[in-house]
């Protein structure tokens, strides 16, 4: 069978699916604003509403902070809370600001690259997340605690955050991708959060480098610019 | 571009529509899903379309780029639309050729789905005798890459036919 016999053979299967479109202008609106909806549903809607909640906390976190503001222990265990659920909420949105820049005007390539990246990213807002483990530890150290807590205090008080301290940097640091396929306990730890979706995307990423080195040239513009 | 000026394209076009949906989606709730999609994404890119372009490669861009992010979410639950009654965006009529070529055709439609998501726009691009040109500017690959992935794609879909024609006989 030659190369061009495929194609005859794909012109009779063009012919054998007498497929008919029923799009009027009533379905069309009712596609756009039906689905304008449900785009809401997907990994936006998740980031909008952790915005959302995140700012919600850190409103409250600072509240706290002014109530304790004379404890310098519990100010600075709160501050440091703020600081990485900022920086959790500023992932949230960097994500956000990407799922915006997709086109799926742009070349396959391009924009399958992007979208299995965005996927790979919520792990990270995952692992940032467990920084804030070792000042729960010491939120509520207060300055009477400090001064007259005593032996017992400082026995009990030490070892928590020390134990906090090194799980958090050990969640961190374990909390990859690569461990997930790895280790039990890091894909039972990630399952729900998205994990699935994240591993397609890294096996996808792979598919999409295979795909594309293969003449070992550089691709062509993300946006068409030859003449056509 | 208008409304009325964008059915009249996506009608022009809708070939593209059936033949992408069917080769990335087994079930027919499925296609109808991800023809509702890709309209929807079409509409929706439609402001930065360039009318100096050629509207088939465009939309040959977004139809595949949606087919293959649905097809690696594996259809999203609750996202398709009814249209209410037994009115339906897609009706199909199946109309099988001759014995002969019916099986050819079983044949290469079960390589194409046999093929990794984007090995499968190649292919269908090939089928669908657009320049190699055309399916690098789509792709976002070179011409020269193009020519290297077809042909190997073409040589194993001969090998196969030969394999299971002698199985037949």
């Amino acid at each position: 069978m030659s190369a061009d016999e495929f194609q005859q053979l794909w012109k009779k299967y063009d012919a054998r699916l007498e497929h008919s479109l029923q799009l009027n202008l009533r379905l069309l609106r009712e596609v756009q604003s039906q689905k304008a909806r449900s785009v809401l549903r997907g990994l936006t809607a998740g980031r909008i509403l952790g915005i959302g909640i995140g700012l919600g906390y850190e409103v409250l976190l600072v509240l706290a902070g002014w109530v304790v503001h004379r404890q310098p222990v519990m100010v600075l265990s709160v501050g440091a809370i703020i600081l990485v659920t900022a920086v959790a909420m500023a992932a949230y949105l960097r994500e956000l600001i990407l799922v915006g820049r997709i086109s799926y005007a742009d070349n396959i390539v391009d924009t399958q690259k992007k979208l299995a990246g965005i996927q790979r990213s919520i792990m990270r807002s995952l692992r940032i997340s467990w920084l804030q483990l070792p000042f729960w530890a010491t939120v509520f150290v207060t300055n009477e605690l400090i001064l007259t807590g005593g032996p017992l205090f400082w026995a009990i008080e030490i070892p928590l955050v020390v134990v906090f301290i090194v799980l958090a940097v050990y969640l961190y640091r374990n909390l990859t991708l690569e461990n997930a396929t790895k280790k039990k306990w890091v894909a039972r730890l990630i399952r729900g959060t998205g994990w699935t979706s994240v591993s397609r995307a890294m096996e996808f990423l792979r598919e999409i480098e295979e795909f594309r080195k293969d003449s070992g040239s550089s691709s062509t513009p993300a946006s068409p610019s030859s003449t056509i | 571009m208008n409304d009325a000026e964008f059915l009249q394209l996506i009608r022009d076009n809708k070939g593209i529509l059936f033949k992408i949906s069917n080769s990335y989606c087994r079930n027919r709730d499925d296609r109808e899903d991800l023809v509702q999609e890709i309209i929807y994404q079409l509409w929706k890119s439609a402001g930065g379309f360039d009318i100096n372009r050629k509207f088939s490669t465009w939309m040959y861009r977004i139809a595949l780029n949606v087919a293959i992010s649905f097809y690696r979410q594996q259809r999203r639950s609750g996202l398709r639309i009814s249209f209410g009654g037994d009115l339906h965006l897609m009706e199909l009529a199946d109309s099988p050729a001759d014995p002969d070529t019916e099986e050819k055709i079983n044949l290469l439609q079960q390589y194409i789905n046999e093929q990794n998501e984007l090995d499968k726009a190649l292919m269908i691009l090939y089928l669908e005798e657009r320049p190699y040109r055309d399916i690098a500017e789509i792709l976002g690959i070179t011409e020269t890459n193009v020519a290297t992935k077809l042909s190997r794609i073409k040589g194993r879909l001969k090998q196969q036919l030969v394999t299971l024609n002698k199985t037949f006989l």
